[in-house]
């Protein structure tokens, strides 16, 4: 079973580089002293303010949601390393926080499912995929469809770029956040 | 009086007349509650006769509206409507690849919540998965809205058993039994009637428009259906033996709409899951579901708070949260 990172209150004020006490720096030696530990979460206050630091894999959905309730395997759904889980995690995620900073040194952007539901490639089982490894993107793109109770979700390219990864298989369950592609930007 | 005026004043007499339903109107209650002279009233009613409304007139009783004409532009629509939002702004077609397609595009250059887009025709109507939708030109209800709901994206797949309600409400007030298959298919007697394709652009924790289309068998004929279609469709004309004013039917849609939206955005989803129940023609049953290769078969037991199909296999509570829902059986 997967580490189940524990969830933290949000920072309620996001820490920036010179905001108050805590500064850039300080942060990223709070996220240097956790690598290589089994420290999944961490929460420091300081003259009456929080910086929340979360690590590990993805983290886990409120509920098991999908087709078929086995969870979908975690490893192969994260192939990217990923110190931290700023773009799987849910929203409570203070992504203006410090795992920012570690986000930064993954090679290209990930694409998460803003929802629960299938994963489409293609628009019909008749039709070419929207996109395939290596295609070239433009902002705006559509690359794939997550449905849930027939509400089709056209997943668009924030970012111009090229796919390099395909992360889930067609018409297979997705969880809330769960990547999906990975673009390296143009 | 200017011609935009006339018009104006003619829209009136006519949703007075139509809000009326079956009962006489006297002309004078109406000249009265209008300000215009029994005269104008008399030269209204003329005026829509010739655009193809039947009103009857009887002395010493009135006006009554007996038949509109069955066409489903703003003209015909707009005075039968009682909403707020939806269809107030109506774009209207003769004839149209998708209303959705149509919808999506006015959704993206900023289309206010509640904008309609209807077409007597679509020559390229879909349906779930790049499926085709059967259009009967003239004769059945194709129609989509542009939805701009206050609901983080995680939340909007209930939209569309919200529609389900909706539809099935405006089909039962037609006369016509109706069930909801799981998702939102309605049925009659097992056999479509009308079917609701939801698409949507959101961001991480914003929706930006949902387009909610809508496509009802309304005076279709099962001789006029393709026929691998025969067995498994039907419409509203074939189970109530008569033709529906497709007009009011519209009208009648997008106010139930309005009205179960209204209720969602209120209350959440509680209501609508309870009056889904109440629908359905799906709990109970013995279903098959197939997503991409898979499938299950099992009893259908229940919708869960955030509308997933749960289905009771062998000694499992499988939650379904999309696919094809065959009914094997009778219950």
């Amino acid at each position: 079973m997967a580490r189940r990172v524990e969830r933290v209150q949000q920072a309620e004020q996001p820490v920036e580089a010179g905001a108050g006490p805590f500064t850039l720096a300080d942060v990223k030696k709070l996220v240097e002293a956790l690598e290589g530990t089994d420290v999944t979460s961490l929460v420091w206050s300081r003259s009456g303010e929080k910086v929340a630091i979360r690590r590990g894999e993805k983290a886990a959905p409120v509920a098991p949601l999908s087709y078929v309730a086995a969870p979908a395997p975690l490893a192969p759904l994260t192939p990217v390393p990923a110190p931290m889980p700023a773009p799987a995690a849910p929203a409570a995620a203070s992504a203006a926080s410090a795992p920012s900073a570690a986000v930064e040194q993954k090679p290209g952007v990930i694409v998460t499912s803003p929802f629960v539901g299938t994963f489409y490639r293609a628009p019909s089982p008749e039709s070419p995929p929207f996109v395939e490894v290596g295609a070239v993107i433009k902002k705006g793109q559509v690359l794939c469809i997550v449905e849930a109770m027939k509400l089709m979700n056209e997943i668009e390219a924030e970012i111009p770029g090229k796919i390099a990864e395909i992360l889930v298989q067609n018409a297979t369950p997705v969880e809330f956040g769960e990547p999906l592609f990975r673009i390296e930007p143009a | 009086m200017d011609k935009s005026a006339q018009a104006c004043s003619e829209e009136l007499v006519l949703s007075f007349l139509a809000e009326a339903g079956d009962a006489f109107v006297s002309g004078e209650a109406m000249s009265e509650k209008l300000g215009l002279s029994r005269a104008a009233v008399w030269k209204h009613v003329e005026s829509l006769r010739a655009r193809g409304y039947r009103v009857d007139a009887v002395a010493a009783r009135g006006y009554r509206l007996v038949a509109i004409p069955d066409r489903l532009s703003p003209l015909e629509i707009g005075p039968l409507l009682n909403t707020h939002d939806l269809g107030q702004t109506l774009h209207y077609f003769e004839e149209v690849g998708s209303t959705s397609d149509v919808a999506k595009q006015l959704a993206e250059e900023g289309a206010d919540h509640g904008e309609v887009v209807v077409a007597e025709a679509q020559t390229a109507g879909r349906g779930r998965r790049g499926r085709g939708w059967f259009s009967a030109p003239g004769k059945n209800l194709a129609f989509s809205v542009v939805l701009r709901p206050e609901l983080p994206p995680q939340r909007a797949a209930e939209l569309t058993l919200v529609a389900s309600v909706a539809l099935c409400d405006a089909v039962r007030d037609a006369g016509v039994a109706a069930g909801i298959k799981w998702p939102n298919d309605l049925l009659h007697e097992g056999r479509k009637l009308a079917g609701i394709l939801t698409e949507m652009e959101a961001e991480a924790d914003r929706v930006h428009w949902v387009v909610l289309g809508v496509g009802v068998n309304v005076n279709v004929r099962e001789a006029e259906l393709p026929e691998e279609l025969r067995p498994i469709a039907t419409s509203l004309a074939e189970a109530r033996g008569e033709p529906v004013p497709r007009a009011l039917f519209a009208a009648a849609c997008l106010s139930r709409l309005e009205q179960w939206l209204d209720r969602h955005a209120e209350e959440g989803f509680g209501p609508v899951r309870a009056a889904w129940r109440e629908r359905s023609d799906t709990l109970g049953r013995e279903v098959a579901v197939e997503v991409g290769d898979r499938s299950l078969t099992g009893r259908a037991e229940d919708i869960d708070e955030s509308g997933a199909l749960l289905v009771r296999t062998e000694g499992r509570l499988e939650r379904v949260l999309s696919g094809d829902v065959r009914l094997l059986r009778a219950r």
